[in-house]
């Protein structure tokens, strides 16, 4: 198996984990919030699927810059300088830093889960983007990513009081 | 041309300083906790420390045998002179004092032991020291792709 294929790999595995962690801790904390508070057991599932999400973003990461060192050093410098891979960079800044809030009680659950579940989403669709050559500005990226934030934000939170009214 | 030995240097300064930010972002994270769990950050700023060290002394090896006389004169030629004016210069000497810092957040924590958690003064002051070193060493990884895309 050459470097580059098992770059992929371990890529794609991360992304899968944290997309995948993402989007079962927005279902596990719907499920968990219908009646009002958190159980231990309830709380017990949450923190195995952030670890879960945390090792994804670990492997996502060490893969991201394997790729990095990839094209340095086979003559692809120049797409480090992609739009799409500073988007990219961005949004993972965020994802780690919307964590640290959310620890440090800093940020309401309403933002913290909608920057958590569409950033790990944003990601993903970005890295397809650059798969596929695609070319936007960072600027243009952002705009989508801001205005993705505020929808996901709403409809999370309206599907999380139609949980609520049912329960 | 890179030799082997130049280009596993890149390898182990590159992988190394973002286990080195991780594993300080993991004990900035578990410093927020009221009750942080002393054993994983006892491990977590052992890692960092270590990560962090062995990044700045690979790196320095890359910068003096290879980057200095080969690297450095194609980005001031090239396209993007500022990669290297502005951001290699900056990431040297900030570089330089991130492993003693590290080492102060290691010290902290391995003598402060319980105390980090009874004294709230000393787990938030511990706290912003992992932030200060996540963050610094966040904008060096950053600076290294900057300058990686230079060298055309």
């Amino acid at each position: 198996m050459d470097i580059y294929l098992f770059l992929v790999i371990v890529h794609l595995i991360g992304t899968a984990l944290g997309v995948g962690g993402a989007t079962f801790i927005e279902i596990f904390l719907t499920k968990a919030l219908r009646d009002g508070h958190v159980d231990p057991i309830e709380s017990d599932f949450l923190k195995t699927t952030f670890t879960v999400v945390r090792a994804g973003l670990i492997l996502a990461l060490l893969s991201g810059f394997g790729f990095l060192l990839y094209y340095q050093l086979n003559g692809q410098a120049f797409k480090l300088y992609n739009p799409l891979l500073w988007a990219k960079l961005t949004i993972v800044i965020i994802i780690a830093a919307n964590a640290l809030l959310l620890q440090a009680h800093k940020i309401s659950l309403y933002w913290g889960s909608a920057f958590s579940f569409v950033s790990w989403y944003g990601a993903l669709i970005i890295g397809v983007f650059l798969t596929n050559a695609k070319s936007y500005s960072y600027f243009e990226v952002m705009l989508y990513y801001v205005i993705a934030v505020i929808a996901g934000s709403i409809i999370l939170d309206l599907i999380r009081k139609s949980f609520s009214a049912k329960a | 041309m890179i030799t082997p030995l130049l280009t596993f240097s890149l390898i182990l300064h590159v992988i190394l300083g973002i286990v080195g930010v991780a594993a300080s972002y993991a004990v900035w994270l578990e410093l927020l906790k009221k009750s942080p769990s002393l054993s994983f950050l006892k491990k977590s700023s052992l890692i960092s420390f270590f990560s962090y060290l062995l990044s700045w002394l690979s790196g320095g090896y890359y910068y003096v045998v290879y980057y200095g006389d080969i690297q450095k004169p194609k980005i001031i030629a090239g396209a993007y002179p500022w990669a290297h004016k502005i951001f290699t210069e900056a990431k040297e000497h900030i570089f330089l004092f991130l492993p003693f810092a590290v080492l102060a957040l290691l010290i902290v924590i391995w003598k402060g032991n319980q105390d980090l958690s009874q004294n709230e003064g000393l787990r938030k002051g511990a706290a912003f020291l992992a932030g200060v070193i996540t963050v610094l060493g966040l904008l060096i990884a950053l600076a290294g792709i900057i300058i990686s895309g230079a060298v055309r």
